[in-house]
């Protein structure tokens, strides 16, 4: 029987360091047979405090960049879970940062083996070095867009294996309660996948490094934005080969019969075969075609197909949609107050000034996020009922544009 | 100073139990089989390799030390003579044999110290999680442990009987008799030897275990080879950050 354990928590600023805000979800194994506990938390005073830092900086981008000024700024509508499932220990780490940079948001799904330590660096750390690397490309105008994220998610993620083999040496751990603390010389067999997703106004960035993945949902069909890491993948097996390793099957491919993917961001011990470069896919957003984005780990996908997911997902957001629509009919004589608050928005100092309607968009925006919570909690129980064999993380954004 | 004399080692050999360790060449083939029955002891062609074909005939090919191709590590040093006959294994059709040879910049007492240790093996070992012993105290032949493997890798647990634990010749042998993996019949030897150089000590694993079905004996060389150096190399760095303190340490133990 499968164990559940499972917490849902929206973002909340646990460093208090700017915009930067980190969320990191973990469930431990209760020993408890059959118990099944499933808490889904909306905490409406972390959303308006990441509203409010979101405000500030609205002001600060549209100084900054004039590119910015001509679109609103969107707010992240989010939901993710992340449970043990039948495996004994917790090794998956979740990240949302909203806001993490000036109309961008920070979305990344980590899966930890031999130890949990180095996901959880990732969930703490990897949005974090992407703000620095996001920072110094800034001022290389040459680079198209497209350029600059590859360039900035390709140091990002070295960086981020650096720190990783960095904590193996001895140093002390960033995360102290991880169990091979004992071992510390020896963790150099621990490591984790990373796929990374960095929402914009214009674009969506995946980079993803191991078998987690990103599938977005345009126009009702399951694009991949990003493509497992497997050792048997042709590309990858040539690389290994040309770098003197060797492929085994034991227990399915394997690099040297032990790891099941070829590219992670840890696992020093089979360096170079096993590297940390991500892939990276910068797509163009198409308003009314893009539906929503999935990252998840292969807790999921091993169970799960793309276009399940997204048939999913799209119930479920639809179905709070309809809700949605009814409630708000009840109050169509509020409509011309969402109308003079839409306009008080724009320059950002009409939010006192109209506060019914700002409830309004508040009570709307978090019923947005509870569906996207609700939609990542359906897909990590589907893949229980499938008996998947892993932890399972989930992370669903919405990328719908709302009209106001 | 180790005595080297032949009717006191044969002496040692039957006090410990040995029978099953070292195989005369003289008795025929088919001894081996007798020797190592297992579950999954599916003979195909395709295990019918010359490898394996060789390896009755002569013994002194049987602690023939494979050199360390994966990850171009530091070349091995060739397996001490004088503790050759201690990784001699009876190979069967369908297993696989392998040597793995570690320097270690420290002296071989130290080195000891910590290989000895059958009730922790998470002292210098990778990939496990936790250990327990399930049988014994862990100093005495028959001790049984059961180790969890760390996730991602192909095994869950691995259950193990203490063979062999000699301190005088800094002789260590233990066979895998259960868990979730997919390694039947591996039975493994790990010597400890001063080199030739002061405060330098020479360590030697060697193992033989059954060709899983689908898989190549190379395959499961090179699977087994790369566990084994893992772990010596992990225990080099373990002993070499310990050393200046280790004599005392293994002072201690010796009189306790």
């Amino acid at each position: 029987m499968a164990e559940i354990c499972c917490e849902v928590v929206a973002g909340s600023s646990s460093e208090g360091k700017g915009p930067e805000c980190d969320t990191g979800s973990r469930a431990a194994r209760r020993r408890r047979m059959e118990i099944r506990r499933l808490r889904v938390v909306a905490e409406r005073g972390a959303e308006e405090e990441t509203s409010g830092k979101r405000r500030r900086l609205d002001g600060g981008g549209g100084e900054a960049s004039t590119d910015e000024e001509d679109r609103e700024v969107e707010r992240a509508r989010y939901g993710f879970t992340s449970v043990c499932g039948r495996r004994r220990d917790m090794e998956d780490s979740v990240s949302a940062c909203p806001g993490f940079l000036p109309g961008h948001h920070f979305f990344g799904v980590f899966d930890g083996h031999g130890c949990s330590h180095v996901a959880t660096s990732c969930g703490q750390r990897m949005h974090e070095i992407v703000v620095d690397e996001a920072g110094a490309a800034a001022g290389s105008a040459g680079l198209d867009e497209e350029a600059r994220w590859r360039g900035v998610m390709e140091r990002s993620f070295a960086r981020m294996d650096a720190e990783a083999v960095a904590s193996s040496r001895g140093s002390v751990a960033p995360a102290p309660t991880c169990r091979c603390e004992m071992q510390l010389p020896k963790c150099d067999h621990v490591g984790s996948t990373a796929v990374v997703a960095v929402l914009g106004p214009r674009h969506v960035v995946v980079a993803n490094c191991g078998d987690s993945r990103a599938v977005l949902c345009r126009g009702g069909a399951a694009i991949p934005l990003s493509c497992d890491h497997k050792p048997d993948r042709p590309d990858e097996l040539e690389r290994i080969h040309a770098a003197g390793g060797r492929v085994i099957f034991w227990d399915g491919a394997r690099v040297f019969g032990m790891l099941a993917m070829s590219r992670a961001i840890g696992d020093s011990y089979l360096k170079p075969y096993v590297i940390c470069d991500p892939e990276v896919r910068v797509m163009e957003r198409k308003d009314g075609e893009d539906e929503f984005l999935i990252l998840a780990s292969d807790g999921l996908w091993d169970v799960v197909s793309n276009e399940v997911a997204c048939n999913v997902v799209r119930a479920c957001l639809r179905s709070s949609g309809r809700r949605e629509r009814n409630r708000s009919s009840p109050t169509s004589n509020l409509s011309p107050r969402q109308s003079s608050s839409s306009g008080d928005e724009a320059p950002n100092d009409g939010a006192p000034s109209a506060a019914a309607g700002s409830e309004s968009d508040e009570e709307s925006a978090a019923e947005e996020d509870k569906a996207c919570a609700e939609a990542a909690v359906l897909l990590t129980k589907l893949a229980l009922a499938r008996q998947t064999s892993d932890n399972v993380s989930v992370v669903v954004v919405n990328l719908r544009r709302r009209k106001l | 100073m180790q005595p080297s004399t032949s009717c006191l080692t044969n002496d040692a050999y039957k006090i410990s139990g040995t029978r099953t360790f070292v195989v005369n060449p003289d008795p025929p083939l088919s001894v081996s089989f007798l020797l190592y029955r297992g579950k999954r002891r599916q003979r195909r062609a395709l295990d019918t390799m010359p490898y394996a074909a060789v390896r009755p005939s002569p013994p002194p090919q049987l602690s023939r030390p494979i050199g360390s191709g994966a990850g171009g590590g530091k070349a091995c040093p060739a397996v001490p003579c004088e503790v050759a006959r201690y990784h001699e294994h009876a190979v069967g059709a369908g297993q696989c044999f392998s040597t793995v040879v570690q320097a270690i910049a420290a002296p071989a007492d130290a080195v000891w110290s910590v290989v000895r240790r059958f009730d922790r093996p998470q002292a210098y070992k990778k990939f496990i999680k936790s250990c327990r012993l399930v049988d014994g105290d862990g100093g005495e032949v028959g001790s049984v442990r059961e180790v969890r493997v760390v996730s991602g890798l192909p095994a869950t647990s691995s259950r193990e009987r203490l063979e062999v634990l000699d301190d005088d010749r800094r002789v260590l042998s233990f066979r895998i008799v259960g868990g979730e993996h997919r390694l039947a019949n591996y039975r493994s030897v790990t010597t400890v030897h001063e080199a030739a150089a002061p405060a330098m000590a020479v360590v030697v694993e060697s193992y033989v275990v059954d060709v899983p079905p689908g898989n190549t004996w190379e395959e499961t060389r090179v699977f087994v080879d790369t566990i084994v150096r893992c772990n010596l190399q992990s225990l080099a760095r373990t002993v070499e950050r310990l050393a200046p303190e280790a004599p005392r340490a293994n002072g201690s133990i010796d009189h306790a």
